[in-house]
């Protein structure tokens, strides 16, 4: 099992990498309100996480509840999917 | 969050998430074509019940906070149908930024083919780079020369044109009038009169087409609630198939163009009905005509002379837009395409699919002032 700061460093990567840019946000910040993705950057982060991890989300999982923050990503890849 | 169809009863929801972006009275969310475009579609049935328009929302406590506006269809590919769907605009509320993403996600796999005409860099770039569409950034066009001198003034106007002999126009707009003394045609105005042998035919002409069916053409052409549409055919009984088309005035020029929207002759009576076509253009004082189908193959086999391939007009750089006259590049009339449909369907390019620039819904924009059919 991947420990928690592993896996959210991992996704703060993949988030950067998705939006191609330096993001600072601690894994409580809501990504939505800070306004550091949009359409183009979720599709990018949710493509780039499926890759890292070699899954595919389910329908009901994308949605912006589980991609609020850092923290709701790390908890739905940690019940749903690792 | 509820991610669904948006219900009859949700229509000045969405009028209100468009009209904050667009501004007020935007055509396109009015009640009387929204309902024409995402309900009355014969191919409704395809993605959305009775009580349904074809548009898909994000939904938090029953408030609209994006929508996907969508206008299904069949893909036809030699026999089969395959359940496809155009795209035509996307809103999220400006407090919800991501949410399109995750709506355009769960909506796009719904469908076999998925295609999008006009996107913006934006969309394309959503497109090409998440989901792997095919792009293209200029659908290939035919050309009809009307009146070649005006057809040279309005090329003129161009200032990045180098060419400066227009001989070929001359003989171009020579092989229009020539073609027309032989055309003949009529008006359809019967809608649920259209004779089927047309798409038969064009069928077997294609690897694969947006359907172009009786019922489909009769919503799309006869039944647009704003734009006027001529379907004419060489004879009544419309043995020689059927070309749609609607002629456009240029605001800002004394010049007209009539737009050519459909070509679906019967097998052997291309030259015929193109005939029919010359003949109509020169009687609406048509500068030229012009006719946007993503099949370049279709346009090189059926569309004989008096229609310009698309290698011999290019150098000429006729404007692609109107309203103004339009020049720049990044006016393009792209498209963007994308086959999800796996198992037995046969792959396919997107120059491989008849469709034109009359789909899914508009070939103007349609602000109101270009409305031609009297409400």
């Amino acid at each position: 099992m991947m420990k928690n700061n592993e896996l959210i460093d991992i996704i703060k990567a993949v988030l950067c990498e998705a939006a191609q840019r330096e993001i600072d946000v601690d894994s409580k910040t809501s990504l939505l309100d800070a306004r550091v993705i949009d359409s183009l950057t979720v599709l990018a982060l949710v493509s780039g996480l499926e890759e890292r991890f070699d899954i595919e989300f389910e329908d009901d999982d994308l949605d912006v509840d589980n991609f609020e923050t850092i923290d709701t990503i790390a908890a739905m890849l940690t019940n749903r999917y690792l | 969050m509820e991610f669904r169809n948006v219900k009859l009863s949700e229509h000045e929801q969405v009028k209100d998430l468009y009209e904050d972006f667009y501004g007020p009275n935007y055509c396109e969310v009015e009640r009387v074509f929204y309902t024409w475009l995402h309900h009355a579609n014969p191919c409704r049935s395809l993605s959305a019940s009775a009580d349904e328009f074809t548009a898909f929302g994000a939904f938090q406590e029953g408030e609209l906070l994006s929508c996907i506006n969508y206008v299904p269809f069949k893909m036809v590919v030699q026999d089969h149908e395959y359940k496809s769907c155009w795209s035509v605009g996307w809103r999220v509320k400006d407090d919800r930024p991501g949410l399109a993403g995750f709506l355009l996600k769960r909506q796009i796999k719904n469908f076999d083919f998925y295609m999008s005409m006009g996107a913006t860099q934006w969309v394309k770039s959503i497109y090409t780079t998440q989901f792997k569409f095919s792009y293209q950034h200029n659908i290939p066009r035919a050309i009809m020369v009307g009146n070649a001198v005006q057809t040279e003034e309005i090329l003129r106007m161009n200032d990045t044109l180098i060419l400066d002999d227009f001989g070929d126009i001359v003989q171009w707009a020579d092989e229009t009038r020539r073609a027309a003394e032989a055309g003949q045609y009529v008006f359809i105005t019967d809608g649920s009169a259209l004779n089927p042998q047309y798409w038969s035919d064009h069928r077997e002409r294609v690897k694969a087409t947006v359907s172009k069916e009786p019922a489909v053409l009769n919503w799309r052409y006869v039944s647009h609630p704003l734009m006027q549409y001529d379907i004419i055919s060489t004879t009544s009984d419309q043995s020689a198939g059927i070309a749609v088309l609607r002629t456009e005035q240029s605001r800002d020029q004394d010049f007209r163009v009539v737009r050519l929207l459909e070509f679906l002759p019967t097998k052997n009576n291309e030259k015929a009905l193109s005939a029919a076509v010359a003949r109509y253009t020169l009687d609406k004082s048509a500068a030229f005509l012009d006719f946007f189908c993503g099949n370049d193959t279709f346009i090189q086999q059926h569309m004989p002379t008096p229609f310009i391939q698309q290698q011999d007009h290019q150098p000429y750089l006729f404007p692609r837009m109107f309203q103004p006259l339009e020049w720049r590049e990044r006016y393009s009339i792209n498209a963007s395409f994308r086959q999800f449909a796996g198992g037995e369907a046969p792959s396919l390019k997107m120059n491989d699919v008849y469709f034109t620039k009359g789909d899914p819904s508009q070939d103007i924009l349609l602000n109101r002032e270009y409305v031609t059919k009297l409400l």
